[in-house]
């Protein structure tokens, strides 16, 4: 019955409505106004006042799957390497024709298993009653234990009100029927919104479309998941690697430590207080 | 949703047991290609921790370990022990008084760190650490309380409290106490297992076993410091304690063999090279673990006022290697978290192992429509049907 997002990155314009239409809904400030240099990418992370990330990846050579970068900007090291590559293979492999330019709204995955709900010491994050992950403002005291247990680098302190923020999935407005921000301001339906069975079964008829058009490199991140964290309820299309957009091949489950960790100290205690034992017990003789 | 996967599983690169670390996989897609990431941003967040909580570790270590020795050496240690168990019982007393107040500080909301006691969560290491603290901080305070009777020190022998004081009940206590201090002393290495941190999560199992093997180490020199300082302890007393302080550093100092072979480069390289691999390797390795052990070989055959000195010596160099060993290890957490090709190599997988190919995704998927040229891909399959979309 959870409610999500399946944000489909083909059909992304990288208009950043949604960043914006984020900001505004939940009153979030502006970051600094600077320049980052990574293609029209001003924003460079989800963060405790970003909840919509959308990144630009600029690729130029697709037999390296480099893309072009700081690196690559008018005579870098970069646009060298790319020129002799090109030089190589000859007119067919040019990366004129080969160049492609990948946009994703990047947005909390609220994981069916996720290491923030599981981390956090106070209950303040919960899962609500549309499925998703939220954290509760008036109960969160900033131990930031969350903010090292998302395996995507979500969740974030704000140094300013010393409290974690995410995406809480515009609780207030799905509270009252509506679509969350981002998903209502997407103008192409890069995002949409709804009950996150229903968007898989649509997602997964858009990669059978995609790969009949020949985009064989299409595939959904998030939903077929076989690794400890689960299905996210937020899950994207992609048609590179995933670190290319700088989500983790496989992510875990920070907590899947816990019970063998806790285990072999155990161990290591009794090794090391029976060493103890033995010690004040044979030199309590011989003294 | 979620066939095939269990809660427990762990990332290649996790240490289950020795020898278990599979090579790094190959970079998962179409071609094999170099390591890509975006632009070098970090993939993950890094702790915000600031001094507070190595320094924490450092003090709970010791506060942990003295409570160990403590309750074995007050059931089993015998009249000439009497003085190192005091001490144990005064020195987790006062260290388990900062403890908290530390904790607390690093908090970005300290006026709400009672909302840690909201609820119990035992596969949160961080909410079962409060509660072991919270144990220990009152279990100590009792104890404590109870050998200032005994003793008449801060309490007037025969007064009303000094009387309630002696009614507790000294063994339960002391069983306790040293119980929880060996929660104490290992929650924490779980505690930064259990992140996504990639230099804390691939040293997996062992870090549970290094702090609490840390902290045993660190206990035992600072009663032994304390023996020394108070001049009553007994020199067998103080050569009980320097065979566990020993036996401790050489327990770390396998685990640290194990966690240099088995943490892939790439994960280790914060703890290897650079400031905080140049404080790991001298500070902790050289420094806090085997000079100490080197002192002690020395002292076998000096006299007994050498002895004290090289003892002293060794228990301070303990000290200062576990507080470096404590934010060495904290430190160099945060740079690999920052390194996005160390949480590359943590997450890697073979191609269709987490998720199908594109190319398995592509025959499941039901329904694909064959292409029509000059059909838009929204007006074959998009058709929303949700009305939540369009409302």
């Amino acid at each position: 019955m959870a409610k999500g997002f399946f944000t489909d990155t083909t059909l992304c314009i990288g208009c950043k409505a949604c960043e914006v239409a984020c900001k505004q809904w939940n009153q979030l400030p502006a970051e600094d106004f600077s320049l980052s240099g990574m293609s029209y990418d001003n924003t460079t992370d989800l963060g405790a006042t970003t909840w919509r990330h959308v990144a630009f990846i600029e690729q130029f050579d697709k037999g390296s799957g480099q893309f072009m970068g700081l690196e690559g900007m008018n005579g870098g090291a970069g646009s060298a390497a790319i020129a002799e590559r090109v030089a190589a293979d000859g007119a067919d492999d040019g990366f004129l024709g080969e160049s492609r330019w990948l946009m994703m709204s990047n947005v909390c995955k609220h994981c069916t298993n996720s290491g923030c709900l599981e981390c956090c010491p106070t209950g303040a994050i919960i899962r609500n009653e549309f499925g998703d992950v939220y954290v509760q403002p008036d109960i969160c005291n900033g131990c930031g234990y969350c903010q090292i247990a998302c395996p995507f680098g979500v969740i974030e302190l704000n140094s300013t009100d010393g409290r974690a923020w995410k995406c809480t999935l515009c609780y207030d407005r799905q509270k009252d029927g509506l679509t969350p921000a981002c998903a209502k301001a997407c103008p192409t339906q890069s995002i949409q919104f709804g009950e996150v069975s229903e968007l898989q079964e649509r997602a997964r008829e858009r990669v059978g479309a995609l790969h009949a058009r020949g985009v064989t490199d299409a595939y959904l991140y998030g939903v077929d998941e076989r690794g400890s964290v689960g299905a996210l309820n937020a899950f994207f299309l992609l048609v590179d690697k995933p670190e290319v957009y700088n989500l983790p091949e496989q992510p875990h489950v920070p907590q899947a430590q816990v019970l063998p960790s806790y285990l072999v100290t155990a161990a290591t205690g009794a090794l090391l207080g029976a060493a103890t034992l033995l010690t004040l017990l044979l030199r309590r003789r011989t003294s | 949703m979620t066939a095939g996967n269990t809660r427990y599983d762990r990332p290649r690169n996790q240490i289950l047991l020795p020898g278990l670390r599979s090579r790094r996989g190959k970079s998962p897609g179409a071609t094999p290609t170099a390591p890509s990431t975006y632009y070098g941003r970090p993939m993950i967040k890094a702790p915000h921790w600031k001094w507070y909580i190595p320094s924490y570790f450092f003090i709970a270590g010791i506060a942990a370990g003295a409570a160990f020795f403590g309750a074995l050496a007050r059931f089993f240690g015998g009249p000439r022990h009497r003085i190192t168990v005091r001490h144990a019982r005064y020195l987790a007393l006062a260290l388990s008084l900062i403890c908290p107040a530390l904790l607390i500080l690093d908090l970005g909301r300290p006026e709400r760190f009672f909302n840690m006691f909201r609820v119990v969560k035992v596969r949160s290491p961080l909410s079962l650490g409060t509660w072991i603290l919270t144990a220990f901080g009152v279990t100590s305070g009792l104890l404590a309380a109870r050998q200032m009777a005994e003793d008449g020190f801060l309490l007037r022998r025969r007064s009303f409290l000094s009387r309630l004081a002696l009614l507790l009940p000294d063994r339960l206590l002391t069983l306790i106490q040293g119980a929880l201090g060996l929660g104490l002393g290992g929650y924490t290495g779980v505690l930064l297992a259990a992140t996504a941190v990639p230099l804390w999560a691939a040293a997996g199992i062992l870090l549970g076993p290094l702090f609490l093997a840390a902290a045993i180490t660190s206990g035992a020199a600072a009663l032994i410091l304390l023996g020394l300082l108070s001049g009553h302890q007994s020199r067998a007393a103080r050569g009980d304690l320097e065979i566990v302080a020993t036996v401790g550093a050489v327990a770390q100092l396998g685990l640290a063999a194990a966690h240099e072979a088995l943490v892939p480069e790439r994960i280790g390289r914060p703890l290897r090279h650079g400031v905080w691999g140049r404080v790991f390797r001298y500070g902790v390795l050289g420094g806090g673990l085997l000079a100490p052990i080197g002192l002690r070989l020395l002292a076998w055959r000096s006299d007994a006022r050498m002895k004290r000195v090289f003892s002293a010596l060794s228990a301070i160099l303990t000290l200062f290697g576990t507080l470096a060993e404590r934010f060495a290890f904290v430190e160099a957490g945060k740079v690999s978290a920052r390194d996005p090709l160390a949480y590359q190599e943590l997450t890697a997988g073979e191609p269709g192992e987490t998720r199908p190919t594109p190319a398995e995704q592509g025959r499941r998927a039901s329904g694909a429509q064959p292409y029509r040229p000059g059909v838009s891909a929204r007006d074959t399959v998009e058709n929303p049907q949700s009305p939540s979309i369009n409302d």
